[in-house]
């Protein structure tokens, strides 16, 4: 693809859109990934490690083509292999890119209580602001796909930004620009859309995935990253990609009616402490006498 | 710069080699320099060709790409006169074009492809027009395509045999009647005024002139049909003639590696090498991020071997076969399977060609010294001499 940072209209031989149409629109932007045509080949990963500016870590080999176990803070792109067995004995190399979902829902930042720490932009991107990130690490237990990891040495949470930084002016993120196959798209959630269901239409239709299908869980609100999926009633044996994820319910019931009764229980006090006052006036302390038997008891 | 259209494309240089890199026309020189001394002072077979070849740069030991370049192309070294033209070209000038090339030593050239690219007319190759007046993306003034900068081979065959193009939207060259010329949006590969009429054939580096569905047998070692044959060491006979199982015209190498195992011997696996997508060839062991990806040398091993074998994924396996050996982990997969040929199970394992020797990890000995293609066999097909790397035999043990 072109070396130039202007933003491209048109491309040759592409297989999809054109990366990044229409995100002036300030939609929802959306990555598509079509695991179907994945091949497992990294590059996304070389892309995010090479933008975002992170080194070399050292790996080891595990029995697998998957470069480390899950998404680290310095390593927010992972393709997730999977040896996957069918019912009638068949092989399939799964691979699946994982990354931060960008859930409409964000369950990261319903966990947060660091004012300003997670946003959400209005063209649906989640984004940690590690300046505002106390280092609780409780956006942990608020994300159904285990994505925020934590930096032991600055103590800030970090994760994928969907490339913000290169969204905003009108360019893909690094990853599909990377992308050799064309398995990766981005554009609007509309197209994307458009284009994953055309796609799992017609692994049904002309291929032998009869439950092909998008996968773009509703129980987050729909995501900024959504798949094909050969087998959309199996999303597990993808790198175990959450069947119904959701906000957990601790979270939700700690974030919403538990954080107004415990709002209400902290007014209740301060209200129970003024009535103590108005009704019996400040509690007065006896004479010298008084504070010395106090003592000596 | 050379890509697969055949394009020869001018870059200037961007920055020094780094470290210890040298430039490859340096290293070239310097061998070629150090090995002419040796042979000055000690003599040897065939010493014309190396004593006095042609080696007038201005500084030996640091041939300059534009001097390369002018080479290639060649030069007269007499004063030349074309018979039909009357065009002359000077002694010393450079040469337009393979055309004027010479076999009674009035002209030199270091490749009769390129000859056209670096004319008296200048650098063809460095040329950056993107003027394509037909439309067609054939970009006639960018860089300079080999032979005599057509575009696309053979392009006499985008016409009928009255040389009228078949689709008269997409004109690579035609006849013209007027000029008694082939002429057109490319320059055309084939004889500029063989008219139609004289039925020249197309693909002119054929004597037929026509294309072909198989070859004649001077064409090929062992054609003119495709056979199949298995590997030099393999397992099994060859199904369609077991008494020539193999290609009776490969040829082989004579040194004390190229021997060949059986499984009598105990070679009784079947082993082919390969590429990984995260890795090219043997230089990214020497990059931290392509190390990152793939850390380790592997052999991949079907689940069914190694449970036989009692191995684990991870463990260090030691693969011998009749030539040297190779130590990797195993990485234990369901992706290769047993083989069921003539009722006798056949395992076959793979393994990446990417490490040994040394690099990033074979420097901090995570990684053993052992390189794949001591393990292969050097035997290669009699036409395009490929080697047969994609099928050998091994025996595999833990290391």
């Amino acid at each position: 693809m072109s070396q130039a940072t202007l933003q491209i209209v048109k491309i040759s031989g592409h297989a999809g859109t054109v990366p990044g149409a229409g995100v002036e629109r300030a939609e929802q932007v959306c990555k598509l990934v079509d695991t179907t045509t994945c091949i497992g080949c990294k590059a996304c990963e070389v892309a995010c490690l090479e933008w975002n500016g992170y080194q070399f870590a050292d790996t080891t080999f595990d029995n697998t083509y998957q470069t480390m176990p899950q998404t680290a803070w310095n390593y927010w792109n992972l393709i997730k292999f999977n040896e996957h067995e069918r019912e009638d004995g068949t092989l399939q190399l799964l691979m699946r890119k994982d990354q931060c979902m960008h859930c409409a829902d964000p369950g990261c930042l319903a966990a947060c209580p660091a004012d300003g720490a997670i946003v959400q932009y209005a063209n649906g991107i989640v984004d940690f602001q590690q300046q505002n990130c106390i280092g609780c690490g409780y956006c942990v237990s608020g994300c159904p796909f285990n994505i925020p990891k934590f930096n032991p040495a600055t103590k800030k949470m970090f994760k994928c930004t969907l490339c913000a930084d290169r969204v905003t002016v009108g360019l893909e993120p690094a990853c599909i620009k990377a992308c050799p196959t064309g398995c990766l798209h981005f554009g609007t959630k509309e197209d994307m859309k458009t284009i994953a269901e055309d796609r799992a239409q017609q692994l049904r239709e002309h291929f032998d995935f009869k439950d092909a299908g998008v996968y773009d869980p509703a129980g987050v609100g729909g995501t900024g990253v959504i798949y094909v999926l050969h087998d959309v009633k199996n999303p597990e044996a993808y790198g175990g990609l959450p069947r119904d994820p959701h906000v957990p319910w601790v979270v939700r019931i700690w974030k919403g009616p538990a954080k107004w009764l415990g709002n209400l229980a902290m007014l209740g006090g301060i209200l129970g402490v003024t009535l103590h006052y108005l009704r019996f006036g400040p509690k007065e302390v006896g004479t010298e006498r008084d504070r010395n038997k106090g003592e000596q008891r | 710069m050379t890509n697969s259209s055949r394009w020869l494309q001018w870059k200037n240089v961007a920055l020094p080699p780094p470290g210890e890199a040298r430039l490859d026309q340096d290293i070239v020189a310097q061998i070629f320099l150090r090995v002419r001394e040796l042979y000055k002072a000690e003599g040897g077979k065939f010493l014309d060709p190396i004593l006095n070849l042609t080696w007038s740069y201005t500084d030996p030991q640091h041939p300059s790409l534009s001097e390369l370049a002018k080479e290639f192309n060649g030069k007269a070294l007499a004063d030349l006169t074309d018979p039909k033209t009357q065009q002359v070209i000077k002694k010393g000038q450079q040469l337009p074009g393979f055309a004027w090339l010479k076999d009674d030593g009035t002209t030199s050239c270091g490749n009769w492809i390129y000859s056209g690219c670096w004319s008296e007319a200048g650098p063809q190759l460095a040329r950056r027009g993107t003027e394509d007046p037909s439309g067609l993306g054939i970009y006639q003034n960018w860089a300079w395509s080999w032979p005599a900068n057509r575009r696309i081979l053979y392009n006499r065959a985008s016409c009928d045999p009255a040389g009228k193009p078949w689709d008269a939207d997409r004109k690579q060259v035609w006849w013209s009647d007027s000029s008694q010329l082939w002429v057109g949006n490319d320059v055309p590969d084939f004889k500029a005024d063989s008219n139609p009429k004289d039925h020249m054939g197309p693909f002119i580096m054929n004597a037929e002139g026509v294309g072909r569905i198989f070859g004649p047998l001077a064409a090929f070692a062992d054609g003119p049909f495709p056979e199949h044959y298995e590997p030099f060491e393999s397992p099994v006979q060859n199904p369609l003639h077991p008494k020539q199982s193999n290609n009776p015209v490969v040829k082989k190498l004579n040194s004390p590696f190229d021997k060949f195992g059986t499984t009598g011997e105990g070679f009784n696996v079947i082993c082919t090498t390969y590429r990984l997508t995260e890795h090219y060839h043997y230089w990214t062991k020497n990059n931290p991020v392509n190390v990152e990806l793939i850390p380790e040398a592997f052999v991949e091993i079907p689940v069914e071997l190694a449970k036989e074998l009692g191995i684990e994924g991870g463990e260090k396996v030691k693969l011998t076969s009749a030539r040297s050996f190779y130590i990797a982990k195993a990485f234990v997969t369901k992706r290769i399977k047993p083989m069921m040929i003539d009722g006798q199970r056949v395992f076959q394992i793979g393994m990446p060609i990417h490490q040994g020797y040394r690099g990033i990890q074979e420097d901090r000995a995570r990684n053993a010294r052992t390189i794949a293609n001591r393990l292969t066999s050097t035997v290669v097909d009699p036409n395009a001499f490929t080697p047969e790397f994609k099928g050998f035999l091994v025996k595999i043990e833990k290391a």
